[in-house]
Formats: C-alpha cells, structure tokens, sequence
C-alpha cells in the first residue's frame, strides 16, 4: 500500500473518533479525566499540580492552535496519547494564577463561557481578542492574559511539531540510538498515526527505499571531483 | 615501575586536527635516534562510536555508525555535551562529523590576513602540499549543478542581474545521496560528508592508541632553568587519574578547548593564572575571532526546494574593504536544504499566523518555502574576544563595525530577492542589533614572537620547550571563513613540520 494511501487509511480512523457524537466539551471532560492516568508529577516547582481543570485548558488550547477536522486529525487527535500531560510538564513556570485567568477572562466576552467551554470560532475570537489586546481595558489583566496564551503557544506547537508521540529514538545508557532494523534507519516516525511531521509533510530521515532510489540518481550523474 | 603510559608523542584531543595530526605522525615519522616507529596516543574527552574496524564506505555507511549516527541533531545524539562555549561534539572525531560539507579552502587573501595579523611565514606555496591532501582526502569539489534546486538558481540569477558572479560553493562529500539531511549540526549516517573518519582508520591501521573518554586534565609542565618543558599529561577516565608521559605534546583541543587545557596547565596570562602561573604568555586565550553571519529569511508561495533538497549552494563576496579584511561574503544557505527547517522551528516562526487554520495550513507547505540567504563578515576588523579558563567565550557583541556590515549584508539580500524571478512573499528585512561569532579561531593563535601568540609558525609553544598547540586555536578567521576546511589545512601543514623537524633522522 502507498505511504499516501496509509495515511489517509489513518486519517479515516481518526475521522471516525472525532465523529463520535461528543461535544467539545464532554470531550475535553473525559480527556481531562481519562489524562489523569498519564500525568507525571513535577520534579521541581510548587505549582502546576496535575488539575482537571489545567488538562482541559490546555487541551483546548491545542485544539484551538492545531484544530481538527474530519479527516484532517490536529491536536486533539493526540490526547488519548497523552499529548497535553505532555505538553503540562513543560509548563511549570504557568502559574494556576495565569491559567485561570485565561480560561476566566472569556466570561465577559462570550455570556459567561469559560475558554473550556467555548466553541471554535468564539474561541479564535476570544484568542485573537487577546493577541490583539484591544477589547481588554484593564492592562494588567491583558498582560497576564497575554503572557499565558505565549507560553502555552510556544509549548504546544513545539510539543505537537516534534512529532509527540513518535518523537524518541530508543537510546541506551551511552546515548547511543539503539534501532533493531538491519539498516538502522532510526527515523521514528510511523504510519499508524498522524502527528505533527505528517501535518507538516516533514519527511524525516529517508527510508532505505528511498535511500537506494537517491543512490541510483546520483550515480548517474558525473561531476568534477568524483 | 613508573606509575605512568609512556610515548613518543602524545595527542591531546581527538578533534579534526588531533586525529588528523596523529595517524599523519604515526604514519610518517620515526624515532629520531633508533629509526622505530613512533608510539602515538591520542586522548579524546568524548566517546569513540565508531571503533569496530569497519572501513568507511560513502554513500552507505557502516552499521555501527548508522546506528549511532543517525539523522537527528548532534545536540540530540552527543552522550555528553562539550563543556565550553561552541558547537563542537565531544567525541572521537570532532565536529568533522556534523558539518554540512561546506569547503572554503584559504584563499591567498586569507594567507595575506594571517601574515598581518601575528606575522607567521604561512603563504600557499608553504600549505601545497597539506592543501592538495585534503583536496583529496576530503574530495572537494564544486557544489553539484544537477542538485541545484529552484531556490539555488532564483538566487544565482537574481545575483547576476545585480553584476554579480555566483560560484557553485565547494564541497567536501563523496558518493553524497543528497538526502537533504546535511547542514545544521546534522551528522551524516552516510560516511559522505568529509570528515575526520578517514584519518581515525588511518591512525587505527598505524597503531595510534586511542584513548576514549579521557578529559586530559593538564599538560605537565616542569621548569627546568630559566625555562620550561612538557613532559606529558594527567588526564581522567571512567573516573580515573591517570598520567601518560612522552618526550612531546601537542594540544588540539580546538578555540575552546585549547587555552582551557593550557590555563589548566599553568600557561597563560598571570592576571588570569595568578598563583597558579607556571609559565606567562598573555596570548593563551586572547585574540578570540571567528566569522560573524546573520540569515535573512524569506517565505515564497511556491516550493523552492524540490522534494528533498540538499545541501548544494552558490556563494560570491560582495566587498572586501582593505586587502584580506573585513570581506561580505553572500550565501544561499537554505534555499535547498530542509534539514533546518523542522517543522517545531517553522511553527514558531515570525512568519506563522497566529493559530487555527491559517496556521495548519502555512505547516502543510512551509517546509518548502522557506528559505534564507546569509550574509557573513570574514577576517572582520574589531576588538577580538577572550577565551576565559573555564572556556566561556567574551566579546562585544554589539561591536558598531560589524553591526554596519550585518545592515548592510541585510539590505543587500533584501535587494537581491527583490530581483528574483519569483519574489519571496514575505522577507524580513530587520538587521540584527546584536551578534554572535561562528566557527571560532585563534585563541591560542601562531606567530612570529610570544609578544603577540602562543606558538610559532611551527606550532611550537614559544615558552615551553616540546610542547606544541595546532587546531583552530592557531589560525586567525578567513575571509568567508567556515574554519574547518582552514583547520583541516593547518592541520595537514602541521604534521609535515613536526615529521621534518622533530620525527626524521636527525630531526
């Protein structure tokens, strides 16, 4: 079967799950609850306990950044991999203090809707509101609400696009990668899923089909120096 | 029964001039009184991947090499970071085995920088010999036309409507698949790129002893008079001090390593070394330079870079103010090649929408219509840097000189995709307000006297009696610099002199 065709095999099946008939927000409620499995405690830091309520924002901030269709899988696709515990550990520094402030501003824009429980235009208005600052008088509330909605920008595209959850190659004690295939290949990324470098058309290190394809053509080509 | 390894010539650093330097030796020298063969040890801080005696084979690579050098970051892959300021890997090897490729030989003006920046007597018809070696060894060649994709040839026209001639850039590579994974800190699974991996089978076959994992932790330096002399190094493994000892050393521990190894020593500036001076010269760690570039991005509406680019590149210098100074050298550098433009990189890019859709959509393509051309200050004039004892590097990094040339590299790239056949969509024309040097050199630099450098034209310490310094610490920056291929020359210029002087009959 063409990589092609896999991928839109795959993309089928995630179609399938997104149909499912759960709202937005009963999503994110069972994702929230069902994430609690995956969560890591914080090595260091006080703050960024493992709530409920800091998943589902997160989540739908993923899904707000990376947005989904039928048959066009994006951030949400990945939470039953865990993808937003993923994206909490690297979030210590976002107080629950910035966070509620985020999911909370929105009350006053979208009648009393949190973030969390806004659809996806109001929620790229909300978002955009934000980034633009101007519907927001008071400045400090606005700088905190910017502040947030830049860590978790950054944090989640960076998650999602390094290809959570088929971004680590095995390594052992040394470092040293340690792939079983015969030509060590290494490349991580599968077709079972679609992650960030399929969305990205990021083909990563080449195959060994495609490295005998490319051998092939440069031998045919001459030049000074060979 | 001493307590210590004994040698002819011990190698401190298993970089790109280290291993090149000590299978050269053991290769060609011989003892001076018995005509033997030399016992050569070479001792390296990083590990060694790539022992198993498996012959390289470009194009294909051998298993144990793909296994460990596999196409990701050599941030991602090194087992243990280099501890100094610089991109280097800390292993067996260097950072030969992570550069793109790039080859700029010396040109005669860089032989011209040189003599005026600390007097050696180094001229092109000296290197011949060490530059028609690593021609070979490392196959330099023009970048291959056939590879060139839309983005290399919108930027070679765009260029010669502006009057200017763009060469294909020479290459380092041999039996290269064009994978597109090059650049970038990318390590080559392929054994193609030039590197120092046929040097490590050469110093292998001559029976150079390889010490892994071995942080040389001083050079020992005895007074002797009223002068000094190397009688060998302590160095640390798996947590070990160990002593070897030999008659000479030589520290090829490149711009970073190099001084901290001599400061360590006992060899450096007194306001530095205080009471732990042994021996004074005010050059150890002084003169830092290296090439200054800034990257001028573009976003086309159309892919540019093929389906998977490569590393192929067109290059010419803009202006070169006095004769070897301060030259504006302008590069294609990603207008091929994918391996920089991961998407976690693009996604955060100043040229990414927001959020939503608009934002997916840009990711769908924007691995192939991004590019950039870079603008870069060779041999620059300003007051150079200072390599501190623990390796961090210093210097003004808002020099007002060189922030004119980056504005003026900056407004030039900006003309020049405005003359391309297919403007980019977008381009960011903001020059830098601040810089940080690449591929450093010199901090330990060669020259005529102690008053302004360590070593001299032969490498040898001006103040410690058989004690020799020779990688990218020796040699001031090029004009479009990219040191490695200068280093690798230097290198190869090195070992001639050592085998003449000191490894022949009667040296």
């Amino acid at each position: 079967m063409e990589e092609k065709e896999i991928r839109s095999e795959s993309k089928k099946k995630r179609s399938a799950q997104s149909e499912s008939g759960l709202s937005r927000r009963e999503f994110v409620k069972q994702t929230g609850a069902a994430s609690a499995f995956y969560w890591v405690p914080p090595r260091v830091g006080s703050l960024a306990e493992p709530t409920v309520q800091r998943l589902a924002i997160v989540s739908a901030m993923g899904d707000a950044l990376i947005p989904s269709a039928p048959g066009d899988p994006g951030y949400k696709d990945l939470e039953a991999y865990g993808i937003s515990q993923e994206v909490l550990k690297g979030l210590q520094a976002l107080s629950d203090d910035l966070l509620g402030a985020l999911n909370r501003s929105s009350q006053g824009l979208f009648d009393g809707k949190s973030l969390v429980e806004l659809e996806e235009k109001e929620r790229e208005r909300y978002l955009k509101a934000i980034i633009g600052g101007e519907s927001f008088v008071d400045k400090g509330t606005l700088l905190k609400l910017q502040t947030a909605y830049k860590m978790l920008r950054l944090r989640i595209l960076t998650v999602y696009y390094q290809n959570f959850p088929e971004n680590r190659v095995p390594k052992d004690a040394r470092g040293v990668p340690t792939t079983q295939d015969p030509h060590q290949i290494s490349n991580p990324n599968t077709r079972e899923l679609v992650t960030g470098w399929d969305v990205a058309n990021y083909p990563g290190p080449v195959t060994w089909e495609e490295e005998e394809r490319l051998r092939a053509r440069m031998k045919s080509i001459r030049w000074e120096g060979e | 029964m001493p307590e210590y390894e004994s040698y002819d010539l011990i190698v401190a650093g298993g970089g790109t001039a280290g291993c090149l330097i000590a299978a050269r030796i053991a290769e060609n020298g011989i003892h001076p009184e018995t005509g033997d063969r030399l016992r050569v040890a070479l001792i390296e801080g990083g590990p060694y991947f790539i022992q198993g005696k498996e012959e390289p084979r470009p194009g294909y690579g051998a298993p144990s090499r793909r296994q460990a050098v596999v196409n990701i970051k050599n941030q991602e892959f090194r087992a243990e970071p280099w501890p100094y300021d610089g991109h280097q890997n800390k292993m067996v090897g260097g950072c030969g085995l992570h550069w793109g490729g790039n080859a700029y030989l010396p040109f005669i003006e860089d032989y011209d920088h040189w003599r005026r920046e600390s007097g050696v007597d180094w001229s092109e018809d000296k290197f011949k010999a060490a530059i028609d070696e690593i021609t070979e060894v490392y196959n330099l060649h023009p970048s291959v036309l056939e590879n060139m994709t839309l983005g290399n040839n919108l930027f070679r026209d765009a260029a010669r409507v502006m009057g200017y001639q763009p060469e294909p850039a020479l290459m380092g590579r041999r039996n290269c698949i064009n994978c597109g994974y090059c650049g970038s800190g990318h390590l080559c699974k392929y054994d193609s790129k030039g590197s120092s991996l046929y040097y490590i089978h050469l110093a292998e076959r001559n029976g150079v002893e390889i010490i892994p994992d071995a942080e040389v932790e001083r050079v020992i330096i005895e007074k002797q008079g009223a002068g000094a002399v190397a009688k060998g190094v302590y160095y640390s493994q798996y947590g070990q001090r160990r002593e070897a000892r030999a008659p000479k050393v030589i520290v090829t521990c490149g711009t970073a390593g190099t001084p901290v190894v001599l400061m360590r020593s006992g060899y450096g500036p007194r306001e530095v070394l205080g009471d732990r001076l042994v021996v004074e010269n005010s050059n150890v760690g002084r003169h830092l330079d290296g090439d200054i570039g800034h990257s001028v991005h573009a976003l086309f509406d159309i892919d540019i870079k093929g389906s998977y680019g490569g590393v192929e590149r067109y290059n010419f210098r803009v202006s070169q103010a006095e004769l070897g100074y301060h030259t504006l050298g302008i590069r294609d550098s990603k207008m091929a090649a994918i391996d920089e433009a991961y998407p976690h990189v693009l996604a955060l890019h100043e040229f990414a929408p927001e959020l939503g859709w608009e934002h997916k959509k840009y990711m769908e393509t924007v691995c192939r219509r991004l590019g950039s051309i870079v603008a870069r200050v060779g041999a620059p004039i300003w007051d150079k840097g200072v390599v501190t004892p623990t390796g961090t590097h210093v210097y003004n990094r808002r020099h007002p000189g060189i922030l004119k040339s980056l504005k003026e590299g900056t407004e030039f790239i900006v003309e020049l995709y405005n003359k391309m056949a297919v403007r980019p969509i977008k381009v960011d024309p903001i020059p830098p307000k601040r810089f940080a040097i690449g591929h450093q050199t010199s901090s330990c630099r060669a020259g005529e006297s102690r008053a302004n450098s360590v070593v001299s034209s032969d490498f040898e310490s001006h103040d410690v009696e058989n004690l020799f310094v020779s990688s990218a610490a020796v040699i001031p920056c090029g004009n479009l610099s990219l040191a490695h291929i200068p280093v690798c020359v230097v290198a190869a210029y090195t070992w001639r002199r050592m085998v003449a002087n000191h490894f022949s009959r009667g040296g």
